[in-house]
């Protein structure tokens, strides 16, 4: 159900490789229940026990990597990932770009519209109305392709198109029709399913092109399919819908303790604290790097090469969004690397950070009068000990403010991880809004976090800042 | 002590280069108390800054005991260690106590220990009559009184020479005397000294030789008495008549 837009590596011996590390690597984006979804603080759901069943059967183990949907192909196209299992269909498209396995499961597209519309009835009703689907899948690209008249709202998962028809938003969702049972079962008496579907579908495990990997999978799945294991797999999810009383309490019982989902608001809570301090420390270095370069009255050459190259991070940095330079760290720079996931982040962010702090550093340092500097050499001091006796403490009560500002904006940037598939504290209050379809107490849980951060934060630096005036009291 | 031959200074500026140092030569000798008058604009600052080489001569040679002031960045160290010097505008540093202020090169260049620092320190302050302002931070201090903790902290590095720019130019009047008080204090101590300064009487009677600066060039140099009594110079008359 995933479209997909990159160049494929070459082919490689992808079976051999995995006999040889031992486990095999899925890509999945746990956001599309019951196939694949957050389930306390582990990944669950029909795709994941098949790749479960496929791994066992291989005689490997199984690494798991949750990443938002868009990143999928560029997982498997990167080598990050063995094969995806998300619910993807064939198409020619696609094609191009990687390999798909023989279907392991047929699936609908269905409309799902509110209880008390009427004027929804079958797939032509849907001309002129407003339709939510899940960016990227099949049935966006259905709808917007089908229905040029009507306003279809492209939205990141099935979930929140869910809250867009209840809160009248959207006239009707276009979904995949497991997840669509799940989605009506919660809100069961608010919504129904239309009798008529709109096309059928088949879910292929999916490689990246060349890989002899799929003439595997072909025969495993199809082994899992004539077996039962498939139907008994599915069987197990669309049962489960477990019933909650109505009210306030119910809802954060709901969304924070049942199933432990607390654990994700902790895990993502110690990922952002993790990137945003290991990223600060290390903006503050390339900052520092950057403002002495730009400060540098030197002459030679290598000094107006380096000032050149300065400029140009300066200008890519900010001019830039985050999210691409997130993308192009992660898949293009890091692509075959050890590191974890969050540490590429936190470089990532760091070469953000760097570029708004070595401009604030530098205005900081300029901001001094040239007599201090001027004094301290006068004393003997070298330039290294004149700058960091003298000038530097007068900058940082200078920006101190500004710093703090930078900081907590660092703080809040950091939800961007979630694109890599990193359980940051946004991305926890996303998931589990998926799960709950109730976007407020995750939401309003996440942003409480938040606010504590930042204003103990804030409160740190007030007392720092006010030490740093002292010599300011007349 | 200090051979200056042939000095040029040139400042580019979008409107184009100026001269501002047009071949300058003298000898300071040790023991020597220099007054550098002029008007303004006539290269004075210039030339005491390029003396501790806070300003890069474009070309010519100054030589200190012996040694060549040339461009590498431990020599001057080294030298400025010996040249001490006192800003127009005190330049202390504000986010440090004037305790701090003082020991910070010393104790950062390991010339002193702290303890030494702070015992060296409280022995200056004493002299200028600060002691009870050690632990303060310079923004409680009168303008007069930062000028002297500025003497002191220079003062602090044991130098055998000392530069002072225009040194009470920046004091409200009733000041200026505290702190030509420090300044006669040190000449009378066998301080070398060369003083940029507006302040006559103080160049009359203290100084042993004054030079007078126009143009970039020293036009003349002269005792004090000479100088101010009976100069042949006609730009010294002028000038002198001007600001007597």
């Amino acid at each position: 159900m995933w479209s997909l837009f990159y160049t494929p590596l070459s082919a490689k011996d992808v079976l051999s490789e995995i006999q040889e590390r031992g486990f095999i690597r899925l890509a999945t984006n746990a956001e599309f229940e019951p196939f694949e979804y957050i389930d306390g603080s582990e990944i669950a759901g029909i795709d994941i026990d098949i790749a479960r069943e496929i791994a066992k059967r291989m005689g490997v183990g199984l690494e798991i990597t949750d990443v938002k949907f868009d990143s999928l192909p560029a997982e498997l196209v990167g080598g990050n990932c063995d094969f995806v299992l998300a619910g993807m269909n064939y198409s020619e498209e696609k094609d191009r770009n990687v390999d798909f396995s023989q279907p392991y499961f047929d699936a609908k597209q269905v409309v799902i519209v509110r209880k008390d519309n009427n004027s929804i009835n079958s797939e032509n009703d849907l001309h002129g109305k407003r339709i939510g689907v899940h960016l990227g899948t099949t049935g966006d690209l259905y709808c917007t392709e089908k229905f040029k008249d009507s306003e279809v709202l492209r939205l990141p998962n099935g979930t929140i198109a869910m809250l867009e028809l209840l809160s009248g938003r959207a006239d009707a969702v276009v979904i995949d029709n497991l997840p669509a049972k799940n989605l009506v079962a919660k809100n069961a008496g608010a919504v129904r399913i239309l009798d008529e579907s709109l096309f059928e579908e088949h879910y292929r495990a999916v490689v990246a092109e060349g890989s002899d990997l799929v003439y595997y999978l072909d025969s495993i799945l199809s082994e899992l399919k004539s077996d039962g294991t498939i139907d008994r797999i599915t069987d197990k999810y669309a049962s489960e819908s477990p019933e909650f009383g109505s009210g306030f309490l119910n809802l954060i019982y709901r969304s924070l303790i049942y199933k432990d989902r607390y654990k994700s608001i902790f895990e993502g809570l110690y990922n952002t604290l993790r990137i945003t301090c290991g990223a600060m420390v290390l903006g503050a270095i390339i900052g520092s790097i950057i403002a002495f370069i730009k400060l540098s009255k030197s002459k030679r050459l290598y000094m107006k090469v380096l000032d050149v190259l300065a400029s140009i991070y300066l200008t890519v940095i900010r001019g830039t969004p985050l999210v691409v330079q997130l993308f192009v760290i992660y898949y293009l720079i890091f692509v075959s690397t050890s590191l974890s996931k969050v540490a590429v982040a936190t470089i990532a962010f760091g070469i953000n950070s760097g570029a708004y702090l070595g401009v604030v550093l530098q205005s900081g340092i300029l901001s001094v009068d040239s007599g201090q500097y001027e004094a301290a050499r006068s004393l003997g001091l070298s330039s290294k000990d004149a700058m960091i006796k003298v000038v530097f403490p007068q900058a940082l009560k200078n920006i101190i403010a500004t710093l703090c500002n930078e900081f907590i904006n660092l703080i809040k940037e950091t939800s961007v991880a979630g694109f890599i598939g990193i359980m940051d504290l946004s991305r926890a209050g996303d998931i589990i809004r998926t799960q709950t379809l109730d976007p407020f107490v995750p939401l309003l849980t996440v942003a409480l976090i938040y606010l504590i951060i930042v204003a103990i934060v804030s409160c740190i630096v007030d007392i720092f800042e006010r030490r740093l005036r002292r010599s300011d009291m007349r | 002590m200090i051979c200056v031959k042939d000095l040029h200074k040139k400042f580019k500026t979008d409107s184009g280069v100026i001269n501002v140092l047009n071949g300058i030569t003298t000898n300071i000798k040790k023991g020597e108390k220099i007054a550098i008058i002029g008007p303004s604009g006539s290269g004075k600052s210039t030339f005491l800054r390029c003396l501790n080489r806070l300003e890069e001569p474009t070309s010519g040679e100054i030589i200190f005991d012996g040694k060549a002031l040339n461009d590498s960045a431990r020599s001057v160290n080294e030298i400025r260690r010996h040249i001490g010097m006192v800003f127009q505008h005190f330049n202390l540093f504000p986010h440090l106590t004037v305790r701090q202020n003082i020991t910070l090169a010393p104790v950062t260049l390991k010339i002193k220990s702290q303890e030494e620092a702070d015992d060296e320190a409280e022995t200056l302050l004493e002299r200028v009559g600060l002691l009870g302002k050690a632990d303060v931070y310079p923004i409680k201090l009168s303008g007069g009184q930062k000028q002297r903790v500025a003497i002191v902290r220079a003062l602090a590095m044991n130098p055998e020479l000392m530069l002072f720019d225009e040194p009470t130019s920046a004091l409200d009047p009733e000041m200026i005397g505290e702190v030509l008080a420090v300044m006669r204090d040190l000449a009378q101590g066998g301080m070398t000294m060369v003083v940029v300064t507006h302040e006559m009487s103080f160049a009359r009677e203290v100084a042993t030789r004054v030079l007078f600066m126009e143009g970039g060039k020293i036009v003349a140099d002269e005792p004090p008495e000479d100088l101010f009594n009976c100069s042949q110079n006609s730009r010294v008359q002028e000038f002198l008549s001007k600001i007597l």
